[in-house]
């Protein structure tokens, strides 16, 4: 029993950290497509945990990558933050619907790629009082498909060689 | 992956396809609508907006571009024309670049720099240079009316 939380909470705490180390190396080293749409490395991490540690954790991950990762860069409580926190809340509930709908990892990965970019959208458009930027979803769609698809490739590769503690 | 699934994601990429179509589309007609409204009523056009943006009312070599603060414009550039504007925004200065008809941010005070990164602009750009904490952005006259609902 104690060796198996002391084990849990080790890769709940590596999880966490890689996914912030990924969020900050993509922030700065990719250059994003279109100006604003970014690949999401750190999701590959988002559903290595919800596979490995289950909802709770996975949602622990996903709420450290955005915050630490925003306070590591500066920009906390800022514009981006709020509009990253739209989008991570709304990619963590699509996750969590995937996970009661035993979809597989591709198609789950693509759903919450969507997700995060749709709640970005709609956070712009609406708190930010530009409901024209609506415009750009269609292209946001179109990008968030092969996206998803290459960070579920990525992250079946990896479940497949780790063992879930759920 | 399972067989529903994939064909889940044909349909969502064939809506996310007839969407960029449609927005294109809409886009074009847009376009074509204002440059007729603008050959057949010119001087009710300049008059209209000049009551509500102040466009400049000389012709200009590209557009007119619009820098805008905080729902207001603070300047106006002629995208034929090169040169360097400042502007002061919530944070601090930007410095905006026009050249061969196309514009982009080359320096800014804030700790995001999204707007330089987002790179040159011209008329037919989607996304205008869009800078959230300084509370700017910058855009051509005739997407500027539909930004400020003038």
């Amino acid at each position: 029993m104690r060796t198996a939380s002391v084990k849990r909470f080790t890769m709940l705490a590596l999880l966490s950290a890689m996914a912030i180390t990924l969020n900050i190396l993509e922030t700065s080293m990719i250059p994003p497509i279109m100006g604003v749409f970014r690949i999401g490395l750190a999701n590959i991490i988002a559903l290595i945990a919800l596979y490995m540690l289950g909802i709770r954790d996975m949602l622990i991950v996903n709420a450290m990558r955005v915050v630490i990762g925003n306070l590591l860069t500066g920009t906390i409580f800022g514009s981006v933050f709020w509009i990253s926190f739209a989008g991570v809340i709304l990619s963590s509930i699509t996750l969590i619907l995937m996970d009661f709908m035993k979809s597989s990892t591709m198609f789950t990965s693509v759903m919450s790629s969507i997700a995060h970019s749709l709640g970005q959208v709609l956070i712009v458009s609406f708190f930010y009082m530009q409901p024209s930027f609506v415009v750009v979803l269609p292209y946001f769609l179109l990008l968030s498909i092969p996206t998803g698809l290459l960070t579920g490739f990525v992250a079946k590769i990896a479940i497949s060689r780790v063992k879930p503690l759920r | 992956m399972k067989k529903k699934e994939i064909y889940v994601i044909i349909v969502l990429l064939l809506v996310a396809i007839l969407g960029v179509i449609g927005v294109r589309a809409i886009q074009n007609q847009r376009r074509t609508a204002s440059k007729n409204n603008q050959t057949n009523t010119t001087e009710t056009q300049t008059t209209e907006s000049e009551s509500t943006l102040q466009i400049p009312t000389e012709t200009a070599v590209g557009t007119w571009v619009g820098i805008v603060h905080r729902d207001q414009v603070v300047q106006w550039f002629d995208s034929g024309v090169d040169g360097e504007y400042t502007v002061q925004g919530d944070v601090g200065d930007m410095h905006v670049e026009v050249k061969d008809g196309k514009w982009h941010v080359r320096e800014v005070d804030c700790p995001n720099q999204v707007c330089v990164k987002m790179g040159w602009a011209d008329e037919n750009s989607i996304i205008p240079i869009t800078c959230l904490p300084n509370n700017i952005y910058i855009g051509p006259a005739d997407q500027l009316k539909e930004y400020l609902g003038a």
